[in-house]
């Protein structure tokens, strides 16, 4: 069924393209505020959607996930890149989109924030946090407005009748309910969520994630689901793509990557994942040293300080994203096509 | 809505109202546990009410000069408090014995001893000198007075001085109640005016990043580094003494200001370019916000705590600033009446040797000081009720 | 055969923080002991007391909290004490505190000095543990100390200031800092949860390979329940403030008999699990602290709760087997290990 659902998605095409995508931000240093270095938060990124599907973006802190998320939405101005958006009633590149185009857009593409204690003015009620994109783009008030923030409220699984309490009366998971009913007030097309459970209980982590399943079937969206946790991906996911340094080395189908990931960081992540199992640990790939500080990009390829698998040219030589044989799978490792790398199953004891 | 079988979730058993309550209410619990806050926000009511009503809670006139006759001059009284103890040893309600004025011929000192063979009480609600209260209502009902059948004007009167009096025979606790007036409202005034500077300001510095921002901050930056009393010093010298008293208010209160804005647009500037990055406001850009929208709706209002904080963190600045301007000579003067104008009497040491009454002033002030300083920092505290 | 003593038994321990809001009974009623030689994690999520649980165990409740009741008996050099009877600044705490009981906090930042370098504060501890220590000496241990916690060039490092390392390394001076006093106990208090996978892999690798090493015990707290199978050999699941489940690892990871605990084993989108499927979530949220849903802590999100039962009286522990106990009346005509408590009648000022 899912292979069905991802054929489906396949026939339908793409729905986001980006081309050459980078956000760099300027280090700026003494009284007078001068550039004294960049952070490469982005850097050089291609990657296209699929209608319908989920794409699940994952990486460690400081990878760049979250800029890529605001690049998408235009909460961030690139550095440069195409970010080529086929909605269902108009093409935009978000990159260089003006105003109306830019408000029309808008309302096809949102966002869901990581920290539903932030993502929430705690001084308004949630009526008026759920109705301010309908406010301002709708023009709604009164009884209509009421209506459809009650029907929006019952959509995530909230009380219709709590309209009127401010965020801190919810909990966790509720504020992030709370978040997505927001993001769905104008019938978006393509949801963004930028670690919609990672501040959130264990407990009630799987509520949201069931949510999300549960409104991307329904509504037929089109979602991108960035987190650094590798079991919400692997649940999520049709598609995942893992950033490192600003860079994404390893793209393709969910499925495959966990079978046999073809990127020594992607393994490198898989085995790091602690198995709530006492019987299978996994079998660890300890990688060297720490992440480098993104101000500071090593030269060639951006992960050979830590690779297991290093050799001289990785040092120098920077490996592009590409298509491994004819995998239809795409990773920026020079040796992606020659390493063995073990995927989850492999890698339980 | 708790069903009896399955589980009970809580929301239902949760107390509608707590849920509800608006940020206000939830500060004004928060800042209610601060107790020294509370003992301040008391005082500080009660100086408004004073300062209102300063005409009706003061028993005498403070400007004229006490009735004198040339038997008395009714210089330099030294302070005096009701009595209880009755001289027959009994207790009895408040009250006071006349004092007479006695000049030793040699040092030409005067002396104030009692008469103790008579009383008089002390009255609540009593007529004396006539005041029309906000300017319009006409009376001569004052909270208190001695009651001793004689007119207001008389000059054998019986008085209590509970501050003493000044050189000028004038009863210096009256002159404190009236001193309130000037002294409060420059604060509250200055404030008001530093609150519309530092949000203009502030915001649109906060907010609009680039040339703009640029320009506010170099401006802060000057009026920051100069030293303000010398420059308060010279600005109210160029004021013309021959002005009227409410004139020069205006202008002490906006020379105060002026030089006293930058430090809070540069907090507005900051609380701004943290709120700016919130999720909350980067969501309600995305939800194609206007900038008039999210200014007035998002950031302000978020801000507006602990602007309320600050300022009154502010406004014992200003009053100090007030009364050392006039204490000086460079600001108010008489007839004006401020805590500043007062303790211009206390500038000689012979004054202060002779008469130490005339630097009660100095009580009030550091009292109400004290009393913005607590406040405020109770209303900083509960500026963020959500942080539990 | 008599068992060996524990080298921790906490009974009943009951740790309040009397607020104007009321009463937050953070820990209410924990019975757990620590085996020597064993890992011992406690599981369970935010706001369940984990963290204020380890802190009694120091005598680090700030106030306005208070042990209210219960034991701590530690078997140290001292002899067996009872922790919960000493007050918090007697001599006797101070000297078990650090150096036989020590701790690592979850964010490195806090708990060290950010105006003192690594050395500095390694060798302050070292001398203060051992008052024979030169400065040289010590600080040759130090070096020592760093190397063994897997930080490269611990000579140039141990010059510098906190700030100026990566989150793993501050995280391993944290652990060099809590072995420096060669603790019996190490309390690991959420160590992980603040640093990313590929680094989290590598403290837990260092943590269960200085137990190897050490033999030391350790209470390993986390809310995690993959970091809990790795490392610990026995499990203390807590919901509340009060234990839900407890056994070997095994025990809760196979034979879990607490709704809570096979709720949160379901509740993890784990490798067995088919992507994209509806996960067994629970319902509602761990209830506010001054708002206690009465009886069984979970029972307003427990899917097997029997009204008049659950909601009417607080479980007793019902032994499940040799090793493992639950606090649940699904287990009723078990054998009962421990009747509930009431809560003691306590005031701020007790
Ligand atoms: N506004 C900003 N200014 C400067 N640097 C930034 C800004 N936003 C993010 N960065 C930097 O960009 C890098 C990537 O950040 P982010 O996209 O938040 O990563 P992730 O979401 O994967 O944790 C980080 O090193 C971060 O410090
Ligand atoms: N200093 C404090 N004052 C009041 N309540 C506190 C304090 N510290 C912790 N608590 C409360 O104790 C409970 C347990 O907290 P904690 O032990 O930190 O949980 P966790 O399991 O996440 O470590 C929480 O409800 C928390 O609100
Ligand atoms: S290119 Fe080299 S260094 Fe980079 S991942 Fe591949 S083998 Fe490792
Ligand atoms: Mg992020
Ligand atoms: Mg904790």
């Amino acid at each position: 069924m899912a292979d069905a659902a991802a054929a489906g998605a396949m026939e339908r095409g793409n729905i986001i393209e980006v081309r050459g995508l980078s956000k760099h931000f300027p280090i700026k240093r003494g009284i007078l505020k001068h550039t004294v270095g960049w952070v490469r938060a982005v850097d050089d990124v291609s990657f296209d959607v699929r209608r319908g599907e989920t794409l699940g973006l994952v990486g460690e802190s400081g990878s760049g996930k979250t800029t890529v998320l605001r690049l998408l939405a235009r909460a961030l101005e690139p550095t440069d890149g195409a970010i080529r958006f086929r909605l269902a009633d108009s093409e935009v590149d978000m990159a260089v989109a003006e105003k109306e185009v830019l408000r029309a857009a808008r309302r096809r593409i949102r966002v869901v924030f990581q920290d539903p204690e932030s993502s929430l003015n705690p001084r308004m009620t949630v009526r008026r946090i759920i109705g301010e994109p309908l406010v301002v783009n709708d023009k709604l008030k009164g009884e209509a407005l009421d209506a459809r923030v009650k029907s929006l409220m019952a959509l995530v699984g909230l009380q219709p009748e709590q309209l009127n309490r401010y965020p801190y009366a919810f909990s966790g998971g509720q504020r992030q309910r709370i978040g997505v009913a927001r993001a769905l007030a104008l019938d978006p097309e393509v949801l963004l969520a930028d670690e919609p459970t990672s501040a959130l209980d264990v407990s009630v982590q799987a509520q949201i994630l069931n949510l999300l399943l549960e409104l991307q079937r329904e509504l037929g969206l089109t979602v991108i689901f960035v987190t650094h946790d590798l079991s919400v991906i692997r649940h999520m996911s049709d598609r995942v793509a893992v950033m490192y340094l600003g860079h994404f080395v390893e793209l393709g189908d969910r499925q495959q990557i966990f079978d046999k990931p073809l990127h020594p960081y992607t393994e490198a992540l898989f085995s790091g994942i602690p198995q709530p199992n006492p019987h299978r640990p996994l079998k660890r790939i300890v990688l060297e040293g720490d992440i480098p500080d993104v101000a500071q990009v090593p030269t060639g390829c951006p992960f050979h300080t830590r690779c297991p698998y290093k050799q001289d040219r990785c040092e120098s030589e920077p490996p592009l994203l590409a298509e491994v044989g004819n995998t239809g799978r795409q990773a920026a490792c020079h040796f992606a096509a020659e390493l063995d790398l073990k995927g989850e199953q492999e890698l339980l004891s | 809505m708790a069903t009896a079988s399955g589980p009970v979730l809580f929301q239902e058993e949760r107390v509608q109202s707590t849920y509800d309550a608006s940020q206000w209410r939830l500060m004004r619990i928060s800042f209610a546990r601060h107790k020294l806050a509370v003992v301040g926000a008391v005082v500080v009511v009660l100086g408004y009410f004073i300062a209102l009503f300063a005409e009706f809670v003061a028993p005498y006139d403070p400007g004229a000069i006490t009735f004198v006759s040339p038997a008395r001059s009714n210089q330099l009284i030294p302070p005096k408090l009701p009595r209880i103890v009755h001289p027959d040893g009994g207790l009895r309600w408040f009250f006071v014995h006349p004092l007479v004025e006695m000049r030793d011929q040699e040092t030409l000192m005067v002396t104030y001893p009692e008469d103790t063979s008579v009383s008089y009480p002390i009255r609540l609600f009593v007529r004396g000198a006539p005041y029309k209260l906000f300017g319009f209502i006409r009376s001569d009902i004052h909270l208190w007075g001695v009651a001793d059948g004689r007119a207001y004007d008389d000059p054998e009167k019986v008085r209590l001085h509970l501050f003493g009096t000044d050189q000028k025979s004038r009863d210096v606790f009256s002159r404190i109640l009236h001193g309130t007036r000037i002294s409060l409202s420059i604060g509250l005034l200055g404030v008001a005016m530093q609150f519309v500077l530092a949000i203009v300001f502030g915001t649109i510095s906060g907010y609009f990043s680039g040339p703009l921002d640029n320009a506010i901050q170099r401006l802060i930056e000057v009026l920051t580094s100069v030293p303000t009393l010398p420059l308060w010093m010279v600005l109210s010298i160029s004021i013309p003494q021959s002005w009227p008293v409410i004139r020069v208010f205006f202008a002490i209160t906006i020379i105060l200001s002026l030089l006293s804005w930058p430090g809070l647009a540069r907090q507005v500037r900051g609380k701004v370019l943290s709120l700016r990055e919130t999720e909350y406001v980067v969501s309600a850009r995305l939800d194609n916000a206007p900038t008039s929208r999210i200014m007035f709706i998002h950031l302000i209002p978020g801000l507006m705590s602990h602007l309320i904080a600050s300022l009154t963190l502010a406004i014992p600045g200003t009053i100090l600033g007030e009364t050392s301007l006039s204490f000086l000579g460079l600001g108010l003067h008489e007839p004006a009446i401020s805590w500043g104008v007062l303790l211009q009497d206390a500038q000689q040491l012979r004054t202060i040797l002779f008469a130490p009454w005339l630097m009660i002033p100095v009580i009030p002030v550091i009292l109400f000081i004290l009393a913005f300083n607590f406040v405020g920092d109770g209303l900083r505290d509960a500026a963020d009720p959500y942080k539990s | 055969m008599a068992p060996e003593r524990p080298l921790l038994e906490v009974n009943d321990l009951r740790t309040y923080f009397f607020t104007s809001l009321g009463t937050v009974r953070a820990v209410d009623g924990l019975s757990f002991s620590v085996p020597l030689q064993r890992i011992v994690g406690i599981v369970g999520e935010s706001g369940c007391g984990k963290s204020v649980a380890a802190r009694s165990i120091l005598g680090i409740i700030p106030p306005p909290g208070r042990v209210v009741s219960g034991s701590m008996h530690f078997d140290g050099d001292q002899g067996l004490l009872d922790l919960a009877a000493l007050d918090p600044h007697d001599e006797v705490y101070r000297k078990t505190r650090g150096k036989e009981i020590s701790m690592i906090f979850q964010e490195p930042m806090s708990a060290l000095s950010p105006v003192h370098t690594v050395g500095d504060q390694l060798v302050e501890a070292l001398m203060l543990y051992d008052e024979q220590l030169t400065k040289e000496d010590a600080r040759d241990r130090c070096i020592g100390l760093l190397r063994q916690v897997g930080i490269p060039s611990p000579e140039t490092l141990i010059d510098a200031y906190i700030f100026e390392l990566s989150g793993g390394m501050r995280q391993r001076v944290l652990v060099a800092m809590a072995i420096s006093g060669e603790p019996k106990l190490l309390i690991a208090d959420e160590p992980t949860t603040a640093i990313d996978v590929t680094i989290q892999a590598k403290v837990l690798d260092l943590l269960r390979h200085l137990h190897e090493e050490k033999r030391m015990s350790m209470l390993f707290i986390t809310h995690n329940m993959g970091v809990i199978a790795e490392l610990a050999h026995e499990v203390i699941v807590m919901y509340l403030g009060t234990v839900a489940e407890q056994g070997s690892v095994n025990d809760i990871f196979d034979n879990p008999q607490h709704p809570y605990t096979q709720a949160l084993l379901e509740s993890i989108p784990g490798i067995g699990v088919e992507p994209k499927t509806t996960l067994q979530a629970i319902e509602g949220s761990v209830p506010d602290p001054y708002r206690r849903p009465p009886g069984c802590p979970f029972s307003n999100r427990c899917p097997s709760f029997k009204a008049g039962t659950c909601d009417a009286a607080l479980p007793p522990l019902y032994r499940v087997s040799e090793s493992q106990t639950a606090r649940c009346f699904l287990l009723e005509g078990n054998e009962v290990v421990a009747e509930a408590a009431p809560p003691p009648e306590v005031s701020a000022d007790g």
